[in-house]
């Protein structure tokens, strides 16, 4: 394809008066106005901050049981189950006398390569993975974005000191959740007979 | 004959044949944990059974013959018995079944080894229930280390006695018992006496469930990430089959991807090692772990050894070689036949001779029981290819002595040898640093077996393949193609796309291996995994 010239023309309003710009610019500066004394939709971040729903896929945290221990068995189900394949475990001996006889001796995810899906959540038997609200990660290289296992127990440990009450939290999101009119079958069967909503 | 109908399929079965067998014969499923074609049929399990018509209740398919009726008794007026195994009656006994089996049954999947590859779990997920009916606790007694190798997790144990009869009808060491009665029996050994034999690894692949754990691979991985390879145990001449489970290790930072042989398991053959392997070929690989492996080429400068490139160590190898004096290409018992069979053909074609070196011997070993069918017998002769070894390079007996005497040789990894006196010039191609490496003038880096694909010969002359499971480490390379290297590099016109073309060359230069079949030795095998732990 050869390259052509094309000339355009100069769009042009409806009248004189659109074309002087005067009364436009008045009219746009009007609405800026009206603007500032309606209710405002953003938040001021980083000085305010949106409190997020506790089922929010954040940042992953390994937790700990009663007695401080990581509540992880290193059954490698999240691993198993991740889209992204960006954790790895290596098992390891928790001692003969330990009632938990297996625990991870290293666990590292991959936030970079993370999807935040949620699956490894779902996946894991002991309610030992989950998510935080933590969502503003920084760092400098992308080394820096592999958590390991200290790292992310070190994230519960910050995380439950603002959310004290963060399982019953969650749970309760999801009754919640469960209970609205929003996910129950009888609505789902209606939408697709075109009776509903 | 007896004529029988299993579902709604017509078959005829032999005098004796069992009704599991039977359907097996025809592709009928049916569950199971106690039965093992190796081992005396007890029916303890309960998971087989069957309902037959006229019988009062279902019956075990795993111990259940059928004869010849009477006219007047044959059901439908010719069927001596007509069985099924997935009415309304069998499954309510599958479940019960499966629920008595669970009572005490930790549920402990996330910790246990055998996950992904349980009986217990494949059957409760096909015929169980989903909630147990059972309120009262557990009995979960305490887990116990049963000799050198084996965890016995008594909790999980499902009472099959498959590996009591093991250590009964195979070994005849007797370790295992079941101690206790009812509700209170376990598997125990013995005080004084720990579950230690050369064949005790087979106990933790004959468990349908993990209550048999190997200390070895305890925590390893976990069994859906393992890929199978199909292989031959270099142990000695036997050339039992096996199976190696590896798997890709892969750091997050995507620098470094190691595969490893996490564990190796039987392959049924009924003609060689039937279902079972001895701890020798089983842990074999263990044992490499602290040895140090050969990463990079070496060559000998004033004395002390460096690391160069493939190029430069090939041209000094060659160099060596034709710097005249009398040449000696030494072959392996260790090696495959291709790897022996080149190595033959370049002696041949630089005019050098050629001699294969001793395999090591060790103590034979015969397992003998009454109940024992086919004794399994651990060789004398620790390597895997004395015989092939000797048949390609056309040698009835090892010439070692007189060998090493030649001012130039040439070796084919030896790692057993135990070298004194050096030749003037040593060339060795080898895994492992050993003797010969360490007085070597040359050293070219080679994969073990696990890396690469090719045929040993055993003790009886049958020809097995092994496959390549895992990348070799550093820059090393299998022997064959180091060889074709070394050809190139003294000027021969080598050239072989891959081990399958050496060893058809082979079958056609050799006479004795006139009648192996290539194609059917190379040909993509693929099996399932009830034929290797039946």
């Amino acid at each position: 394809m050869s390259i052509t010239v094309k000339n355009v023309s100069l769009p042009r309003g409806k009248s004189w008066i659109d074309n002087t710009y005067v009364i436009p610019v008045f009219k746009g500066l009007m609405l800026t106005f009206r603007h500032l004394f309606k209710r405002k939709d953003v938040l001021r971040y980083p000085e305010e901050k949106k409190v997020l729903p506790p089922n929010y896929r954040g940042l992953h945290m390994l937790t700990r049981d009663d007695q401080g221990r990581e509540k992880c068995v290193a059954c490698e189900m999240c691993s198993t189950a991740c889209p992204a394949d960006c954790i790895r475990i290596v098992a390891g001996d928790g001692g003969w006398e330990d009632s938990r006889e297996k625990h991870p001796v290293e666990f590292e995810i991959d936030e970079l390569r993370c999807i935040f899906c949620g699956m490894c959540v779902e996946a894991c038997p002991e309610d030992a993975i989950d998510m935080t609200d933590m969502h503003n990660l920084a760092d400098y290289t992308r080394e820096d974005f592999i958590y390991n296992k200290e790292r992310l127990l070190g994230v519960y440990d910050e995380y439950i000191k603002r959310h004290p009450d963060h399982a019953k939290r969650r749970d309760g999101v999801f009754k919640k959740m469960m209970n609205s009119s929003y996910f129950t079958v009888s609505d789902v069967e209606k939408a697709k007979h075109g009776t509903g909503h | 004959m007896p004529l029988i109908k299993i579902d709604d399929q017509e078959l005829e079965i032999a005098k004796g044949e069992t009704i599991f067998n039977a359907a097996k014969r025809i592709g009928i499923e049916i569950p199971y944990y106690c039965y093992h074609p190796g081992l005396k049929i007890v029916a303890s399990c309960r998971m087989c059974l069957v309902d037959m018509v006229g019988a009062p209740k279902p019956v075990p398919a795993c111990s259940t013959t059928v004869m010849d009726m009477p006219e007047a008794r044959k059901v439908d007026g010719k069927y001596d018995a007509v069985i099924s195994t997935t009415n309304e009656r069998v499954l309510t006994a599958r479940k019960a079944v499966l629920e008595f089996i669970l009572l005490n049954h930790p549920i402990d999947c996330p910790i246990c080894d055998k996950a992904g590859e349980c009986k217990l779990q494949d059957y409760s997920y096909e015929h169980g229930n989903h909630d147990s009916r059972f309120i009262e606790t557990k009995r979960i007694p305490e887990k116990k280390d049963l000799g050198p190798s084996i965890f016995l997790y008594t909790s999980r144990c499902i009472m099959c006695s498959r590996c009591v009869r093991f250590t009964q009808e195979i070994t005849g060491t007797e370790e295992l018992k079941v101690r206790n009665r009812g509700w209170h029996s376990e598997i125990d050994v013995a005080p004084g006496h720990p579950l230690d034999n050369k064949m005790m690894g087979n106990v933790v692949d004959l468990c349908p469930v993990g209550c048999l754990i190997d200390k070895h691979e305890r925590f390893e991985g976990r069994v859906w990430n393992f890929v199978h390879t199909e292989s031959v145990c270099p142990g000695c001449s036997k050339g039992c089959n096996t199976v190696l489970d590896t798997m890709k290790h892969q750091k997050l930072n995507l620098e470094e991807l190691v595969d490893t042989v996490y564990r190796v398991r039987p392959r049924e053959n009924m003609e060689v090692n039937q279902w079972w392997i001895c701890d020798d070929g089983r842990y074999l690989l263990e044992g490499n772990k602290d040895r140090k492996r050969l990463h990079f080429p070496q060559i000998r400068v004033n004395g002390s050894m460096a690391e160069v490139s493939w190029k430069a160590s090939l041209e000094a190898a060659a160099e060596k070689i034709k710097a005249g004096g009398k040449v000696v290409f030494v072959g392996s018992p260790y090696a495959s036949n291709e790897e022996n069979y080149l190595l033959g053909k370049l002696a041949k074609a630089v005019g050098a001779g050629v001699d294969v070196s001793k395999p090591l011997m060790g103590e034979m070993h015969t397992f003998k029981t009454e109940m024992n069918k086919y004794p399994f017998t651990i060789e004398s002769e620790k390597a895997p290819n004395f015989r092939g070894a000797k048949d390609v390079l056309g040698l009835s007996s090892s010439n070692e002595e007189a060998s090493l005497s030649a001012q130039t040789v040439v070796m084919l990894g030896n790692d057993h040898l135990n070298l004194q006196k050096k030749p003037s010039t040593l060339i060795a191609i080898a895994s492992f640093e050993n003797a010969v490496s360490k007085l070597a003038d040359v050293v070219l880096p080679a994969a073990i077996f696990t890396e690469t694909s090719g045929t040993f010969t055993n003790k009886d002359g049958r020809v097995q393949k092994f496959n390549k499971a895992v990348q070799s480490p550093g820059e090393a390379k299998a022997v064959w193609q180091i060889l074709v290297d070394l050809a190139q590099a003294l000027g021969q016109d080598f050239y072989y796309e891959s081990v399958g073309a050496i060893t058809k060359e082979m079958t056609e230069q050799i006479s004795v291996y006139k009648t192996v079949d290539v194609s059917a030795l190379f040909a993509e095998t693929s099996w399932v995994d009830e034929n290797i732990i039946a």
